[in-house]
């Protein structure tokens, strides 16, 4: 054969293979729809040889799924005519996916098979599918007998729950045929051959379980095979068994108690635990002096057996349970206490009789357990015997009665709670307050009472619990505003406050009323500013006008608290008001007030004349602060000087230099120059500078900073800055308190560049106790002093020194660098570091304090 | 053809030859250990069992035959599992004797297996088991759901009288067994007495009309004698139409198999009327079958 021939010999061959994979791979993906379509259209032959080619590829359950009624209907007509295991097993599969009534149908054939039907409706029982597992059990059951039985048994230790709860099924469903099956696994001593320990605890279980199911048919099995037997496992599984027999019997449930009892006398104390819990599972049923008297007698047994008993006892609920289970409570409670509460609770109210004898026991413990059985009973009666615990000398006592109390307090324990509001344990007041809270309107007169009882914290959560309760307790509060008590008019007033809009009804007549007491004006004043309701602006612009100054202070402070714009008017007309108290007032909160349009008002008040327009200007000097504020502004820096507000600096200015002005107003015009302050101002500043004033740290720290930012301008400022820096330098050198000295160092350390050659200077000439001082302010100076001190090479020995002190602490990048290339010869002392350290330190922390 | 490749084909042959023979040995091997499984006495071992010899082939059948004859019933009815399994109407003769073994199970295996093989010369056998009331529902439903596979037209007669006796009125499985191999046998008087069962004036049973209705779509097609073409068309017709079928799986059977049947011409236009009322019945599928019947 030539080449050219073999070459086409192949690609036939190859050609023809693959034509022939095609062709079979569109036969076997055409097979299902053919035999769904003979299925629906075919004739029985057909349907039958359909039904088996989709049988013998395991696809039945799967191509039935959503298929038309027809089509499933003939799919089980045609597998019942089949008829072999294979066709039993894919229908009890197909069951899940058939529409009803066909699936139903097909449940019901499948018991038609027989024995046949056995080992596939078993290997169903295996299935993933609940569904399935569901279908197979019903056939199962019908077709019964030993066949089935014996099929199920090696499952009974199967690992999967489900297999096993449906072979449970199953065999219950066969009765007593299928209850010596069970026994035989009961009484096995241990696994089977070639069956593992965990296996075998399986069967045995689902051994129980399948007696549990049987119901009554199993009783005589349980009493008479399992009772009787010598080892205590096989007593103690019967007595569970009976345990959990006895709900599902209903009525009949008095048929385990014979057994039970004898059980609950057992040798061994396992035994007795598990009878003295099945005894429980009788519930209402276990009302007879037979059962209560076995589970009573057993409270004397030890710590398991007595908390079976207990739990027992508890759910069997007799009220004469209550006396043994008080009596274990008082006198035998360890390792059942919260068994005894549970138990007690489950008795319920007529156990609260006997409880009082535990509420009154010697033991703490005891108190504490009765207590929280009476707050878990929660009946109406319950309240008084908790509140009546609230005097306990045990915290433990009254933790549980005050946290009983916060959802079942009533009005009549209002009493005992406000009481125990005083108490020193923060968890009972934080519940007992919430206690009053539930009671609510109730509650109000006796809180009020207390209100003003002079102790904060009593007052702090009477006054929460008042807020909580709101509305109801509006008038009271309203009332209390006009008392002598001011302790109790304040309290009031801030409670008011926090009630905010239900509390403005009130407050507005108190406002508005000129004949009322000032006190209690003022008291109305604060309490409408701390709503910071829109609403309370208009009475409190009322009370601003008002005769009395404290009560237009105490308007001016309310309008403050509300933070909104519309009051800035109002809280500025406070500038011009005749009274210099009430002036101050609004000085001082309007410096910190830049809501709505407050700088453009105060810039109008700069026109004026007289101490309004020097309080104006002290307020817009505050205001130039970065954050508003005299701590913000010295911890971010200081913006720079405006110069079109030179007009505030000259106000300030004199201001400062006016001995008749109230020294807080100079103080605030110290501040206020050191954010506006002009070259002038230094020298104002200057006259402060005198140890015995006492606003000299002041004036120091406003001196610091304004030099500071003058120092980064140019020209004259620069110059006043040196000039600042001069004075500050001097003052320094002639104090001798050493607070003022600390404050002024830290002054100068805020002078930027200003103070550096000065200070190299005087590091180079003054005494040697001072040098520390120095070189801690170059360090805090920082990066201006870096440069200039590593320049300075002239001085002598020990100002050398010093400089390296004051390099090594600036503690920058460069200064690092600095110091690493210094001779070792050159190096600062340790003491002399440390010393100047420790001023350095002081002076930064003052830097971060506000203005003193 | 040259001599080398004549040799070269001959050892192929022969390679072929012994492996296949290998192969028939080693599954005979394999059939006699899984036919030991089959003797033990748990049905769900033994259904494994049974699994397994499914691909072992004729030389399991062979086997199985030889415990037809096994002591215990249980052993026997597996037996005749897998020999009815195999298809071949040889092994009906070993088969049909078990009809009268002693065991009900026994009896119903061997019923089924017959309807597997085939072999039409078993009928009337079965017709015996069906007819026989003293057998178990199971065995004698067995045997008519075997007598449906061979469609013998020799069973149509008795299996009626069977369907028609009042003593088996309640007995469903039986009566849905014997309608579907009545269905699957393409008679006039098989489709006469088929149609006559949709009725619920005369079959109470539902499921039992619905397989009627279902089994009338094929049967009275494969047909010629007009008057049980009419009888049948009139029956699903009612059974689409009437307002006395209250059972929605006999009307979607009914619906499904007018679409099916030619119908004569005077019922034609009454088919057309009740499948297109069926398009508005309150049954999803009842207007499914009566729209594709009606396409």
């Amino acid at each position: 054969m030539d080449d050219n021939t073999r070459r086409q010999t192949t690609w036939i061959i190859v050609i023809a293979l693959v034509l022939c994979g095609i062709i079979y791979a569109s036969d076997q993906r055409g097979q299902v729809p053919g035999a769904l379509h003979r299925l629906a259209t075919g004739t029985l032959t057909q349907q039958v040889a359909a039904a088996q080619m989709l049988v013998d590829r395991g696809k039945m359950a799967e191509s039935l799924k959503g298929q038309p009624r027809w089509v499933q209907t003939a799919a089980v007509k045609a597998l019942l005519e089949i008829g072999t295991p294979e066709a039993v097993q894919q229908l009890t599969e197909s069951v899940p996916v058939l529409d009803e009534p066909v699936g139903a149908w097909a449940t019901a054939s499948l018991s038609t098979f027989g024995r046949t039907a056995i080992g596939p409706l078993v290997e169903c029982l295996q299935n993933k599918d609940g569904a399935v597992r569901t279908a197979a059990q019903a056939p199962l059951t019908k077709i019964g007998g030993a066949p089935v039985i014996a099929a199920l048994q090696g499952f009974m230790g199967a690992y999967d729950d489900y297999v096993r709860a449906s072979v449970v099924a199953v065999l219950s469903g066969l009765g007593e045929p299928a209850a010596p099956v069970a026994i035989k696994l009961l009484l096995q001593k241990g696994p089977g051959e070639g069956q593992t320990s965990a296996a075998f605890a399986r069967a045995q279980n689902t051994a129980m379980d399948l007696l549990v199911a049987m119901k009554e048919p199993a009783l005589p099995f349980v009493v008479a095979q399992l009772l009787p037997d010598k080892r205590e496992q096989v007593r103690s599984n019967a007595a569970l068994m009976l345990g959990r027999l006895a709900g599902p019997l209903g009525p009949k449930g008095t048929l385990v108690v014979s057994p039970l009892l004898t059980l609950a006398a057992d040798q061994s104390w396992s035994v007795r635990r598990r009878a003295a819990s099945a005894l429980g599972e009788l519930k209402v049923l276990g009302q007879t002096p037979a059962v209560l008297g076995a589970l009573t007698a057993l409270l004397q047994d030890n710590d398991e057996v007595k908390a079976a008993a207990v739990k027992s006892l508890g759910l069997i609920a007799s009220p004469s349970s209550a006396e043994p289970l008080v009596t274990t409570l008082i006198t035998n409670r360890e390792g059942v206490t919260l068994d005894l509460v549970t138990a007690l609770q489950l008795v319920g109210p007529p156990a609260l009789s006997a409880l009082g004898r535990g509420l009154q026991a010697a033991a703490p413990e005891a108190r504490e357990l009765a207590t929280q059985a009476v707050a878990a009973i929660g009946t109406p009666a319950a309240p008084p015997l908790l509140a009546g615990r609230l005097s306990d000398s045990a915290v433990a006592v009254r933790q549980a009665a005050a946290l009983a109390l916060e959802t079942q307090a009533t009005p009549s324990v209002v009493g005992p709670l406000v009481a125990a509001l005083s108490d020193s344990d923060a968890r009972v007041y934080g519940s007992v307050l919430r206690a009053l809270t539930l009671v609510g309107k109730d509650a109000v007169a006796p809180l009020v009472a207390r209100l003003g009882s002079g102790d904060p914290r009593v007052s702090l959560v009477v006054s929460e619990a008042l807020t909580t309760i709101g509305a109801p307790a509006v008038g009271p509060l309203a009332e209390a505003l006009r008392s002598s008590n001011a302790n109790l008019r304040q309290w009031a007033a801030s409670t008011l406050g926090d009630i905010a809009g239900p509390a403005l009804p009130a407050l507005r007549p108190i406002a508005a009323d000129a004949g009322a007491p000032a006190s209690a004006r003022v008291a109305a004043a604060l309490a409408l500013g701390r709503t910071r309701l829109p609403e309370a602006i208009a009475p409190l612009t009322t009370l601003a006008a008002a005769s009395a100054p404290e009560v237009r202070r105490a308007a001016l402070q309310g309008l403050a608290w509300t933070r909104r714009p519309e009051a800035t008017t109002p809280l500025l007309a406070g500038l011009s008001d005749a009274d210099s108290t009430v002036r101050l007032t609004a000085a001082d909160l309007a410096k910190d007030w830049q809501i709505g349009d407050a700088d453009a008002q105060l810039t109008k008040l700069l026109a004026g004349s007289g101490e309004t327009k020097r309080l104006a200007a002290v307020a817009l000097a505050f205001h130039s602060s970065p954050g508003a504020t005299p701590l913000l502004g010295a911890l971010f820096g200081v913006p720079a000087l405006a110069a079109d507000k030179s007009e505030v600096a000259t106000i300030l200015n004199s201001v400062v230099v006016d001995p008749a002005e109230p020294p807080m107003v100079r103080r605030l015009a110290l501040i206020g120059l050191a954010y506006r302050g002009d070259q002038q101002s230094v020298d104002a500043m200057a006259t402060y500078l005198d140890p015995r004033n006492p606003l000299a740290p002041v004036a120091a720290r406003a001196i610091g900073i304004l030099g500071g930012r003058m120092a980064t301008s140019e020209g004259v400022a620069s110059q006043t800055a040196q000039l600042a820096a001069g004075r500050l330098l001097e003052t320094l050198g002639q104090a001798t308190d050493p607070t003022l000295r600390l404050q002024i160092a830290a002054s100068v350390s805020l002078m930027q560049g200003a103070p550096v050659a000065a200070l190299l200077d005087r590091l180079n000439t003054a005494p040697e106790d001072q040098r520390a001082d120095i070189a801690a302010i170059l360090g805090a100076l920082g990066k201006p002093a870096n440069d200039a001190a590593m320049k300075e090479r002239g001085l002598n020995h020990a100002g050398k020194e010093w400089v390296s002190v004051s390099v090594y602490l600036i503690g920058n990048p460069d200064s690092l660098k600095f110091m690493a290339r210094l001779p070792k010869t050159e190096q600062p002392s340790a003491d002399k570091v440390e010393a100047a350290r420790v001023l350095y330190d002081r002076i930064m922390k003052i830097r971060a304090s506000a203005f003193s | 053809m040259s001599k080398k490749t004549l040799t070269n084909l001959i050892i192929l042959a022969l390679v072929v030859a012994v492996a296949w023979g290998v192969s028939y040995y080693q599954r005979g091997v394999r059939a006699a250990a899984v036919m030991k499984d089959l003797a033990q006495a748990d049905d769900y071992q033994a259904y494994k069992a049974l699994r397994k010899v499914g691909g072992l082939g004729p030389a399991a059948t062979a086997q199985a035959v030889t415990l037809l004859t096994a002591p215990e019933d249980y052993v026997r009815a597996r037996a005749c599992v897998l020999v009815g399994e195999s298809g071949q109407p040889r092994y009906a003769a070993q088969v049909a004797p078990l009809l009268a073994d002693k065991s009900p199970e026994v009896q119903m295996a061997a019923a089924t297996a017959l309807g597997h093989l085939a072999a039409p010369d078993t009928a009337a056998s079965l017709v015996g088991v069906v007819q026989d009331t003293q057998r178990t529902t199971e065995v004698r439903t067995a045997a008519a759901r075997s007598l449906a596979l061979l469609a013998s037209p020799q069973a149509v007669l008795p299996l009626s009288a069977v369907l028609q006796s009042p003593a088996e009125e309640k007995n469903s499985a039986l009566r849905q067994a014997l309608v579907v191999a009545l269905g699957a046998t393409p008679t006039p008087e098989a489709v006469q007495i088929v149609a006559a069962e949709v009725s619920p004036a005369v079959e109470k049973d539902a499921t039992v009309r619905a397989l009627a209705a279902a089994a009338l779509g094929r049967s009275a097609t494969e047909i010629s004698d007009v008057p049980a073409i009419t009888a049948a068309g009139k029956a699903l017709i009612a059974a689409v139409q009437g307002p006395e079928e209250k059972d929605a799986e006999v009307r979607i059977a009914a619906a499904h198999s007018l679409g099916q049947l030619s119908l004569p011409a005077e019922l034609s236009e009454k088919g057309h009327a009740a499948l297109d009322q069926a398009r508005t019945d309150d049954n999803y599928w009842v207007r499914q079958a009566a729209a594709g019947s009606l396409k």
